[in-house]
């Protein structure tokens, strides 16, 4: 029950994911990050089971830090996105898969392009300009589909967040009210507080 | 819904007279849901030969950057690029070694031989191959594909023939089928080189 | 040893063929993670590694090979690389290995032009054309090889330039090369 989904602009991307925790009917907890930055532009959401989006997205970090440190050198969104897949994709037919779905959100400094990959539980990838996952994407994709266009301003792309987050309120079952809202572009990643939205 | 059915393809190869066509949709889905409106599906493996995968999309990337891998180290250890026979056993023995645990994925695979003679296999997903020479269809419009074909295709097709009755089987084959569609990119392989153009459908 | 990168060899050629081939599953492998080339360092530092591993241990003799590694990525452009059989490897815009390298180094030395700005020098390298280079190494290899006459039979020749924004490699073949010594005996 997980709603997440990210925009990308021509030199932005922005990621929304929510902030809860929970098992069949009960939330456990209201505060939870589950973005994950791996380079100074280019983070991940992620959503699933709670064990597995956890432990993968560190995993995911460490490794993609460690590229860093090793070669003096970030890899691109798009070198970032295949690893992620192909992690996921072993694990897939391995004894135990992961089950998470992720968004890669990245700025490429060399190209000065933002991309946004969408990965699956099967690790299925596509490269788009707007995503998202679970039940909420029965709701948003509609929205953005209206909305977006690939010349959209960061205001606009953060208008277009205003919007599926209304009707999300409006149309859904479950109130998720709190958001992490993350946006990455030249200057780097930089959380965008739900009162500032 | 077999897993075949989850995200949605439409791939088919034709012959024409020395030259061959490939074309695909471009749709990604889950089930009812359309994710993507630009998934590539038909892949270059050189400049004369090409595969189009239908199945899970997950295994469609999977294959293909295995595809590339040995092709490209087949390239390497023996100074020539792969020929198109020599590919399609290469696939078939790739697919079988997961005889029991395979990859949800039917290839098509259209190229040029040596003599510039057109070369069209289709697979099933554990990797038997088939060698017709007029054309293979596969994914969720395959038997909407199969009656078009059969309908529009004659021998011996030059390039812009080819590439108008290869557009057409397609275009109609996947405008009744749910799961596939959102436009297409064809390929048409020639002895000059490849011609590619992007086709745009219903796109709804 | 890859779409990007072509290598020289001097020493023993059979130890080189197995590095040559694992160098290949290496740049193969990088492809098939993250869906792009190998950055032509890394690959280099790889293939070290390997070298460095048989200096460490014993029972086992290291690999007789010293490399000439050409190489284009994105990031840093075209880069030339020299490794010897410890596992040391070092970056050159103009290096020489095997027989009578001191002399050829010498030579290279002399006759290499500088990039014209020294402020900020290219990575590339030099203000040097194709052609410069090709006349060059043709001087060194003529000054090096004890023979009267330099013949296609005897030497190899590979560039690495970009088309259409691509490395490209290229293998000359026996006609091409007496071409190229001709034109610059």
């Amino acid at each position: 029950m997980d709603a997440q989904f990210a925009i990308a602009g021509k030199d932005f991307a922005i990621s929304v994911a929510d902030k809860k925790v929970t098992r069949s009917i009960v939330t456990m907890k209201h505060d939870k990050d589950k973005t994950y930055n791996l380079t100074p532009h280019t983070f991940i959401s992620v959503a699933g089971e709670p064990g597995d989006t956890d432990n993968f997205s560190e995993y995911i970090q460490a490794n993609i830090r460690l590229y860093s440190i090793r070669n003096s050198q970030d890899l691109t969104p798009s070198e970032t996105a295949n690893f992620i897949r192909g992690e996921l994709a072993n694990a897939l037919r391995s004894r135990r898969p992961y089950q998470v779905n992720t968004l890669v959100t990245g700025y490429d400094k060399t190209t000065g392009k933002a991309s946004l990959y969408w990965i699956d539980y099967l690790s299925a990838m596509a490269k788009v300009p707007y995503a998202a996952h679970g039940y909420c994407s029965y709701f948003v994709y509609s929205t953005m589909d209206r909305e977006y266009s690939p010349d959209i301003s960061l205001e606009k792309g953060l208008d277009i967040v205003r919007k599926c987050m209304a009707s999300l309120k409006q149309r859904f079952l479950v109130d998720f009210s709190d958001y992490v809202i993350k946006v990455t572009d030249k200057q780097g990643i930089r959380e965008i507080p739900m009162s500032e939205l | 819904m077999s897993i075949m059915q989850y995200n949605g393809s439409a791939v088919v190869a034709m012959t024409g007279k020395n030259c061959v066509a490939i074309a695909a949709d471009k749709r990604l889905g889950q089930r009812a849901l359309t994710v993507d409106m630009g998934f590539d599906k038909v892949f270059p493996m050189t400049n004369r030969l090409y595969v189009g995968l239908a199945g899970l999309a997950t295994d469609v990337k999977t294959l293909h950057d295995r595809f590339r891998m040995h092709v490209n180290l087949y390239k390497h250890r023996e100074e020539r690029t792969i020929a198109p026979k020599t590919f399609a056993h290469m696939v078939s023995h790739m697919l079988y070694e997961r005889r029991f645990g395979p990859y949800f994925v039917e290839p098509v695979i259209a190229g040029l031989d040596d003599n510039q003679q057109p070369f069209i296999c289709n697979m099933d997903l554990i990797g038997c191959p088939n060698f017709p020479n007029d054309f293979v269809v596969c994914g969720t419009a395959d038997e909407n594909l199969f009656g078009m074909c059969e309908s529009l295709w004659e021998p011996d097709l030059g390039p812009e023939e080819l590439f108008e009755t290869i557009s057409q089987a397609l275009l109609n084959a996947v405008d009744r089928d749910a799961m596939s569609g959102w436009g297409a990119i064809v390929h048409i392989l020639t002895p000059d080189g490849v011609i590619t153009r992007e086709l745009k459908g219903r796109m709804d | 040893m890859n779409d990007n990168v072509v290598a020289g060899v001097a020493g023993l050629t059979a130890d080189a063929n197995i590095l040559i081939n694992q160098s290949r599953i290496i740049a193969q492998r990088y492809l098939l993670r993250y869906d792009s080339p190998i950055p032509v360092e890394q690959l280099v530092r790889r293939l070290c590694d390997l070298k460095q591993g048989y200096t460490q241990f014993g029972g086992l003799r290291p690999f007789g090979v010293s490399f000439l590694c050409a190489g284009w990525d994105s990031t840093f452009g075209f880069q030339l690389y020299q490794s010897d059989p410890a596992g040391n490897y070092s970056s050159w815009k103009a290096a020489c290995i095997g027989e009578n390298s001191g002399n050829a180094q010498s030579i290279l030395k002399q006759e290499y032009k500088e990039d014209a700005d020294q402020e900020q020098p290219d990575v590339a390298g030099a203000s040097m054309t194709l052609d410069d280079a090709m006349k060059l190494t043709c001087l060194v290899l003529s000054k090096t090889i004890d023979t009267a006459k330099l013949t296609s039979e005897k030497l190899e020749f590979a560039t690495i330039t970009l088309k259409d924004k691509k490395p490209h490699i290229h293998v000359y073949s026996s006609e091409e090369i007496d071409q190229v010594l001709e034109k610059h005996r």
